[in-house]
């Protein structure tokens, strides 16, 4: 059965009317809409986004590296790590007391590990026996056995504790 | 093709690349709503108003756009709204429209039909009928969309939308014989 359909001979059926735009434009019209529009809502542009990307990792990379660099000037690890090491090392029998001899010998090991951090060359020149004729020296008066005695005794023994 | 296109647009955008989503969107979209404009209000200078404040609207609605509608139908609502904002404010389209002024006949022609006369007959058939109407008849004849994606569009059912697009085209039919 047909259907009926009141427009079926229709320009809109039978596109007899081409479906196109006649309205005049000014030339250009839509490019320059687009860039006013996107300098109007501030686009960010994609190029700026990754030139500002690529300053950013550069800039905390520096700045890691300078806090490395930093690190390494201002505290010697080696020297942590030694002291850690001897003290996990230290033999305590009673917790409650550390020895002195023992905390000592350690202290004295671990400063054999101790690397100096500069070398100074220091050039001796030769000296003449008139040149240090020539030096004045200090006037020092003579301390005799007495002198001794005396300082000795006045010192106050008990200040010091072993 | 096109809701891809409208997928690619919402992704550009939510992903931050900015310039392609708004490229993408101007390619896509500023032509299709300048003639949906321009169908109703005739000049182009009001329709470049117009079609700026929608494209602002759009973009900045963009980051609340849900995905409720799809997002074609979401652009074709905001300029419809903007158009029928801004024909309520300014009366004055019911005057006089010089043809020469806003028209450019370029239709083809054959041994029957001369393009560049139909075409005219057919725009100045279009301004005879009211805004509404001439609305559904350019989003169905020149947009091709369905009833559905109309009616997402401007709010109306899809029974109000034929009923209004079969008037449309009898009135245009009716001026195109008898002129």
């Amino acid at each position: 059965m047909e259907t009926f359909n009141p427009h079926k001979d229709s320009f809109e059926n039978n596109n007899s009317i081409p479906k196109q735009n006649n309205f005049k434009i000014p030339e250009g019209y839509f490019d320059e809409l687009a860039s006013r529009l996107e300098d109007q809502l501030e686009i960010k542009k994609d190029s700026d986004k990754s030139k500002n990307g690529v300053l950013r990792v550069l800039m905390i990379n520096i700045s890691i590296a300078a806090a490395v660099v930093l690190g390494v000037f201002l505290f010697n690890p080696e020297k942590g790590t030694k002291l850690s090491d001897q003290i996990s090392k230290m033999e305590i029998e009673d917790p409650e007391t550390i020895y002195v001899e023992d905390y000592l010998i350690s202290m004295v090991s671990y400063t054999e590990d101790w690397q100096p951090l500069e070398y100074y060359e220091i050039e001796l020149l030769p000296v003449s026996e008139e040149e240090v004729l020539e030096i004045e020296m200090p006037v020092v008066d003579e301390v005799t056995s007495g002198d001794l005695t005396d300082f000795f005794e006045e010192e106050d023994y008990d200040d010091y504790e072993l | 093709m096109s809701e891809q296109v409208d997928d690619q647009i919402l992704k550009y955008f939510r992903e931050g690349n900015q310039q392609e989503a708004f490229k993408l969107l101007m390619n896509t979209y500023q032509q299709r709503i300048y003639w949906q404009i321009r169908r109703i209000l005739i000049s182009h200078e009001d329709t470049d108003d117009v079609l700026q404040n929608t494209l602002i609207k759009i973009w900045k609605g963009l980051p609340a756009f849900k995905g409720d509608s799809k997002l074609f139908t979401w652009i074709f609502r905001i300029a419809s709204n903007e158009t029928f904002t801004f024909l309520e404010k300014n009366k004055k389209h019911s005057g006089h429209i010089d043809l020469d002024e806003c028209y450019q006949f370029s239709g083809t022609s054959s041994d029957h039909i001369d393009g560049s006369f139909i075409q005219q007959k057919l725009e100045q058939a279009l301004l005879q009928i009211p805004e509404k109407q001439r609305m559904v008849f350019h989003l169905k004849y020149y947009e091709d969309l369905k009833y559905t994606e109309i009616s997402e569009i401007l709010g109306t059912s899809v029974g109000a939308l034929k009923a209004n697009y079969h008037l449309a085209v009898k009135k245009i039919e009716e001026f195109i014989k008898t002129d």
